[in-house]
């Protein structure tokens, strides 16, 4: 039997959704492909022992977190965008669609990369505190902070965005479910 | 669905196609495989190497980057003696005594898998130069981690050895970050390191003695450096972040805030100024601090800082006599020679050893090293005035519990002529692999 048998398929199914959330830790179409591939290339190399547990997307997923989090010392250097955030308009302004998509994004990407995995995890994963800090491996306190911290700095630079905060707000510390 | 998933979910329709990074994950993997990469011995098959000359000469040919960008040639022949053996015991030794043991070859910690308490045994250590091994009791412990099913061992806290090997600086249990003067047993306490007891086992601490033992640094977090604002925020639990890293002079024990939250580059013998890298607010830049813990002057570093990987004293060493400072960055030749971008480690990247003048903060060479190291590189010393020490160590936490290795693979050590780029086996270990490790390097 070929080792890496199913691993294609695997991909093919879960692979574009694994993309996203690379795209969204790292902001970078390129970044969102390396980290993908590393971590594609982690599970293949694995795939025949993860393969019976029958959930290599957790793996994944869990891969892509940690993998994330560890460049985080590759890309201190790099990563501070050239772009200068697009001024924050009135509330009308804001609540266009694109122009909050493309705040946001380049919010995020001013944000240190463990604040990004936190929020991605906590408020686009809708994953619990307990269950995000088994993922990064921290503290559930470690969560806390770095999600404040990531609110508060997300307000800070994005103005315009505080209502998608507040939104959020009641839910940080008690959990998304 | 609030509003901020939802815009989080468009931003994820922005992502690029997988496309056939399947074939190609399957195809590294496989190349992976073959080389041996992630296996528990030392592998240094590099591409164009026989494994005849490999056993003939232990060592790779190691292709040396000029200034001028020309690629050179330079043999990997030895360079100085045979390698040094060292047994790490796996057996937990005794703790050290109150009373002086004499000065340390080394400090290190091990992986300690399969051991019934690896807490204890995986607690930082010292090797003295009459080949006693001590535990070092009262140091701050490593973090047992579990998931799904499998434990990790996270790295202790921080602990280096003076270059003279007379001194140990580390952070003990209490949070105290204390030297101890090796040859006596007196211990100084100096400063706490803020954080619960559960979040300093987490920190990320990095410290770097000067190459003369006058002085050291620490940088530190009890959670994370990157959760620390630069104007000491507090936290959700009303705790003052407080300074994030300290300079100590070790022959007045007096203790210096430093300015920026992170990184330490180099710590210069005598009182030349601490080169230190703002990673987080401006990278491209340079900064002299001087002994007050003040910016004396900022350099252009953008030539450096493009190609350093790693912002921090475990990545960058200042020679003996302050002239020379090295630093590891990584190279993906595929994605350079197509975009002139650095910073992608798509397929296989090449570790290159920098050398930097310290003055200016501009480049004077670039090492290719065996395509055996890799990101988790360490620059572990100068061990002399002409070549550094770099061990390439698996890291600390997932790739270890992952790849199920009995043991801490791939962590001996190398020296790296700076002027000529040779290199030549200089430690290796025995079958216990140090996870951590801190040389004395002024030692003959």
């Amino acid at each position: 039997m070929d080792r890496y048998e199913g691993f294609c398929e695997f991909v093919a199914a879960r692979g574009q959704a694994l993309m996203g959330t690379a795209y969204l830790l790292t902001g970078d179409r390129h970044l969102a492909e390396d980290l993908l591939q590393d971590v594609l290339s982690k599970l293949a190399r694995r795939w025949r022992r993860i393969r019976p547990d029958g959930n290599p997307e957790a793996y994944a997923r869990t891969a892509l977190y940690r993998e994330y989090v560890s460049w985080r010392r590759v890309r201190r250097n790099q990563e501070l965008p050239s772009e200068n955030l697009p001024e924050p308009g009135g509330s009308e302004d804001i609540a266009d669609q694109a122009v909050r998509r493309i705040t946001l994004r380049q919010a995020l990407a001013r944000l240190t990369p463990r604040q990004r995995a936190v929020l991605v995890l906590r408020f686009y994963e809708d994953r619990t505190e307990a269950e995000t800090a088994r993922l990064m491996e921290c503290s559930v306190g470690t969560v806390k902070s770095q999600t404040h911290l990531a609110l508060k700095r997300l307000r800070a630079l994005t103005p315009g965005l505080g209502d998608l905060m507040t939104e959020i707000e009641p839910t940080t510390t008690g959990g998304m479910r | 669905m609030n509003r901020l998933r939802h815009t989080l979910e468009e931003i994820t329709r922005e992502a690029p196609p997988v496309g056939d990074l399947a074939e190609r994950a399957v195809a590294r993997a496989r190349r992976r495989s073959r080389l041996g990469i992630g296996g528990s011995a030392v592998g240094l098959a590099v591409a164009g190497v026989t494994a005849a000359a490999l056993v003939a000469t232990g060592l790779p040919e190691v292709p040396l980057l000029r200034e001028d960008g020309n690629i050179t040639a330079a043999s990997g022949e030895r360079t100085g003696e045979a390698a040094e053996r060292i047994e790490l015991p796996e057996a937990t030794p005794d703790p050290l005594p109150a009373s002086g043991v004499g000065p340390a070859e080394l400090a290190y910690a091990l992986n300690c898998r399969g051991v019934s308490d690896r807490v204890e045994c995986a607690t930082p250590r010292i090797l003295t130069a009459d080949g006693r091994h001590w535990r070092v009791a009262d140091a701050l412990p490593p973090t047992l981690e579990e998931h799904n099913g499998q434990v990790s061992l996270q790295r202790p806290g921080g602990f280096a050895v003076s270059p003279d090997g007379s001194r140990l600086a580390y952070v003990r249990k209490d949070g105290k970050f204390v030297i101890r003067e090796l040859v006596t047993g007196d211990v100084t306490p100096l400063f706490s390191v803020s954080g619960k007891e559960e979040d300093l086992a987490w920190g990320d601490m990095r410290l770097r003695w000067s190459p003369d033992g006058r002085r050291v640094t620490l940088h530190y977090s009890s959670l994370d450096l990157d959760a620390y604002p630069p104007d000491g925020e507090v936290n959700p639990d009303g705790q003052d972040f407080g300074p994030t890293g300290m300079l100590v002079d070790t022959e007045t024990m007096e203790t210096v805030p430093l300015p920026a939250p992170c990184c330490v580059l180099a710590l210069p013998p005598g009182d030349r100024p601490v080169l230190m890298q703002d990673s987080y607010d401006n990278a491209s830049e340079l900064l002299a601090i001087g002994p007050d813990g003040t910016i004396q002057e900022r350099l252009p570093f953008d030539e450096v800082a493009r190609l350093l990987i790693y912002s921090g004293t475990e990545w960058t060493r200042i020679s003996p006599d302050g002239e020379s400072m090295v630093g590891i960055s990584m190279v993906d030749e595929g994605r350079e020679r197509s975009k002139g971008d650095t910073r992608s480690m798509s397929s296989d990247p090449r570790v290159e050893l920098l050398v930097i003048d310290p003055t200016t903060g501009r480049l004077r060479l670039r090492h290719r090293l065996p395509a055996s190291f890799n990101a988790n590189t360490d620059i572990l010393g100068w061990a002399d005035g002409s070549s550094v020490l770099a061990g390439e160590f698996p890291g600390d936490g997932f790739d270890a519990m992952l790849d199920e290795v009995p043991g801490w693979h791939g962590s001996d050590v190398y020296a790296v002529n700076v002027e000529t780029g040779q290199i030549g086996k200089a430690l290796e270990f025995g079958e216990a692999k140090p996870a951590l490790l801190s040389l004395a390097t002024g030692l003959p």
